[in-house]
């Protein structure tokens, strides 16, 4: 194992803090609805988590309910903005707020606390033996192997499957799709749901794995950043995989490069760049009309 | 209640605000029959199929679908009934491609295979003639190709009930003869079908019973062999129009447009228009006739600056204007009325007001500010001229009918005085009297002096009022005849491709 390859490996464990919420944002944008509350569920999930996995020593059980929880704060979400048509700028930001208030809350008893189960690698049967990528890939903990699975399958069901036309239809032109039959409501709450769900996982990930203990906003701005991860890849699953572990390499090689004498700060600013380059790309009309925001996006349904 | 009625509708009523869209219709649509609907602009037809498709829920009255009395909750619900309605404005989604949208209306499809859905299309390819490009965006296609898509979707979906709102309103002749043909073979199969369009030779040539409704209100239900045109206009607003007549005889002037061999791509990439060179002169309509898809939009979009030549030149008023865009052309005097102007002409979450302004809004500014009086007197000046159904100025121009929209778009682009005014299908979607006045206003202002670049896939609109007609096919134009030499065989010739 050289430095090279420790990199990758942290890059990508870096990168699947973000990668769920991004893939569950990827989800529901694509259904219509903007949900600006990632950071707070993220913190919720964490905390759920990490509480969990002390009181019960279940690394399983604290994925799952930081799931519940996530999918739960999606529920309300969508309550206010798909039921009652509120705006969904204005919910997601106090969506937000709510839970990162409600993490604090929960979480004072556990700052400082060491963790009792994190989630260890499990090395892959024969996978990671193979020289370089056998290490880079196949020696990381569960929820990066879920996370190989989970973005593939996402993909295939936008893009491959009736559901998936029918979610998109929902965040294209809800109008029309509600003509063909479709119950575009039910399909906004599901995809929102399930999205926060995911940002839920998210946050289970970096309280078991990433950085395991619980401090206040421990999350760090990765909700937001996930956000901006979603316009970079564009609403793909597949590209989110490439945007969320490039984020993760610009996190990690940031302490790298330190050594080097490179300013931290400079390379910092290379996702945020590349960001802003990818929003400029996608708003080219011809781009657009290919790969760009789905056309319904934020706005309620019906209208008016 | 008996069996053989499909939709039996009584007594609805529907209010919008202060509109009255419904009053008390009563409405029967039997198995095996194509029923049309037959009205003005904003009489209510496209209202009370739209209480039939369950979109929109009725004040008062009874629906009964085969016999048993119905609440239509919703468009899903309709559609497990059996009905399915193509909207006069498609419903389709843009981002899309056609396979995407008939697998949503399949019930075998769950993966989008390539194969599964083309098996499921085959049949109805061959029989119906209904081929569309599987791959296709729907944002790629003409409107003739997405009301293919639209009747594909309802008769994938195996809907018994049909409701078509003026589907022809964008086909030609051709394709219309086509759609009937489906039609027909679709009413033999016990299919029942609503029919709603303005063209009353149409109406009495496919339908088998007629209902007229004018303001809101039934005025009556006759068969269609006891119908003769001039007794349905004569229901329908009370008299029939005279047709306008282009007897403007004085020599046009010098060309406002030349376009020198010119090349334009479509969407998907590939070259729609090949190499056409015209001009139109001033004090003349220009007329190009043609299949829809065979490039007039991309020629119009050209013309209008927005979309670029590949290859050629394009002169306005002696300047060449390749890449201009479309705010300094309309500066110079362009106007402009696109297909499918109710997506790309209007702002539907504006007002009435506000769209009458869109084109040259600085003319109504101040200092850099909008003067809300003049912006109000010019758009009552011109729902009274051209006659448009609006509850009030500050209205969203969505809540119009489709056909009052249309008049809106070309009460505001006639309006400007333009040098040069093309227009795509301005009649598509208005009634007999709406398309007439329209005509006039479009020989009234080549009287004036302004240059017409129509684009039609009506015959007898081209013959009745353009001075040239050009007609094109596959991107090159095919003919071109001066009005005395016009040939109607001729034309649907080459229209369809034939090589005289
Ligand atoms: N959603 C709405 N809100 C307010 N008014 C409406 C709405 N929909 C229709 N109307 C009004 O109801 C009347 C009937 O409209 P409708 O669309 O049924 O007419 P139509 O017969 O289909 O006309 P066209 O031939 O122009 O399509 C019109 O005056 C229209 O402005
Ligand atoms: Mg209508």
């Amino acid at each position: 194992m050289n430095d090279l390859e420790l990199l990758a490996h942290e890059s990508i464990a870096a990168g699947t803090v973000l990668l769920y919420a991004t893939l569950g944002e990827i989800l529901a944008e694509r259904s219509g609805v903007l949900n600006l509350g990632l950071e707070g569920i993220m913190m919720l999930g964490a905390i759920t988590a990490f509480a969990l996995s002390i009181t019960t020593g279940s690394v399983v059980l604290s994925i799952l309910v930081a799931f519940a929880v996530g999918c739960l704060a999606g529920l309300l979400h969508s309550a206010v903005c798909v039921s009652m048509r509120g705006n969904q700028v204005v919910s997601g930001l106090a969506l937000a707020m709510l839970c990162a208030g409600i993490s604090s809350v929960l979480g004072r008893n556990y700052v400082g606390v060491p963790p009792r189960t994190i989630l260890s690698a499990v090395k892959v049967p024969i996978l990671s033996e193979i020289p370089c990528l056998g290490y880079i890939l196949f020696q990381q903990n569960i929820l990066v192997y879920l996370a190989y699975i989970v973005a593939p399958l996402l993909w295939f069901i936008l893009f491959k499957t009736k559901i998936g036309v029918a979610i998109r239809a929902c965040g294209d032109d809800p109008l029309s799709a509600e003509s063909m039959g479709i119950n575009v409501h039910l399909y906004r709450y599901l995809c929102t749901v399930l999205g926060g769900g995911f940002a839920g996982i998210s946050g289970a990930y970096l309280t078991l794995s990433y950085t395991p203990f619980w401090v206040e906003n421990i999350t760090a701005g990765r909700g937001w950043i996930s956000l901006a991860l979603v316009i970079l890849s564009t609403w793909s699953p597949l590209r989110a995989v490439l945007a969320c572990y490039f984020f993760g390499f610009c996190e990690i090689s940031q302490y790298w490069l330190q050594t080097l004498k490179l300013n931290p700060y400079l390379l910092g600013t290379i996702p945020y760049l590349a960001t802003i380059a990818a929003i400029s790309v996608v708003s080219v009309e011809k781009i657009r009309k290919l790969v760009g925001a789905p056309r319904a996006l934020g706005k309620p349904y019906p209208e008016d | 209640m008996e069996e053989s009625y499909a939709v039996l509708m009584k007594n609805i009523t529907k209010k919008f605000s202060s509109t009255v869209a419904n009053y008390r219709v009563d409405f029967d649509l039997r198995k095996g029959e194509i029923h049309a609907l037959l009205g003005e602009n904003g009489a209510g037809k496209t209202t009370l199929m739209r209480i039939l498709y369950g979109e929109i829920q009725p004040d008062e009255g009874e629906i009964f679908v085969w016999g048993k009395k119905t609440v239509v909750k919703s468009p899903s619900h309709a559609l497990r009934l059996g009905i399915s309605m193509v909207h006069q404005h498609f419903r389709l989604v843009d981002s899309l491609t056609v396979a995407e949208h008939l697998a949503l209306c399949s019930s075998e499809v769950r993966f989008l295979s390539k194969r599964k859905i083309e098996n499921l299309v085959a049949e109805y390819f061959k029989e119906y003639y209904l081929k569309v490009d599987l791959d296709a965006h729907i944002w790629q296609l003409s409107a003739g190709e997405k009301q293919k898509v639209e009747i594909l979707k309802a008769l994938i979906r195996g809907a018994r009930i049909l409701v078509l709102d003026e589907p022809t309103s964008s086909l030609t002749p051709l394709e219309v003869k086509d759609l009937f043909r489906v039609l027909h073979k679709l009413r033999n199969r016990g299919y029942a079908i609503v029919f709603i369009s303005h063209k009353l030779g149409e109406v009495l040539e496919i339908s088998d019973r007629i209902t007229i409704l004018r303001k809101g209100k039934k005025v009556a239900t006759i068969p269609a062999s006891e119908a003769d045109p001039v007794t349905l206009a004569k229901l329908m607003v009370g008299d029939l129009p005279s047709p306008a007549k282009n007897t403007h005889t004085s020599p046009p002037g010098g060309e406002v447009l030349q376009v020198k061999s010119l090349y334009v791509k479509n969407d998907r990439g590939g070259i729609a228009v090949r190499g056409v060179s015209f001009s139109v002169r001033k004090g003349e309509i220009f007329g190009v006739i043609g299949v829809a898809g065979n490039g007039q939009r991309e020629l119009a979009e050209a013309i209008a600056g927005l979309r670029k030549p590949v290859k050629g030149e394009i002169f306005f008023r002696g300047i060449l204007v390749n890449g201009s865009g479309p705010r300094e052309l309309a500066r110079r005097g362009l106007a402009y009325i696109p297909e499918e102007s109710f997506k790309t002409a209007v702002l539907p979450e504006l007002t009435v007001a506000e769209n009458s302004i869109l084109r040259y809004y600085w003319r109504f500014t101040e200092k850099g500010f909008i003067k809300k009086t003049l912006v109000e007197k010019w758009a009552k000046s011109l729902i009274k001229e051209f006659d448009i159904l609006a509850e009030g100025l500050h209205v969203k121009a969505k809540s119009l009918s489709g056909g009052n929209l249309q008049k809106l778009v070309i009460a505001r682009e006639l309006s400007s005085k333009p040098e040069l005014l093309v227009a795509v299908n301005p009649t598509a979607g208005l009634d007999i009297s709406a398309s007439q006045r329209t005509r006039e206003k479009l020989l009234e202002i080549k009287a004036q002096g302004s240059g017409v670049l129509l684009f039609t896939e009506d015959i007898d609109e081209a013959l009745q009022i353009c001075d040239r007609i050009a007609v094109i096919f596959k991107g090159s134009f095919k003919g071109l005849f001066s009005r005395e030499e016009a040939d109607v065989n001729k034309i649907s010739l080459l229209m369809a491709g034939v090589d005289l």
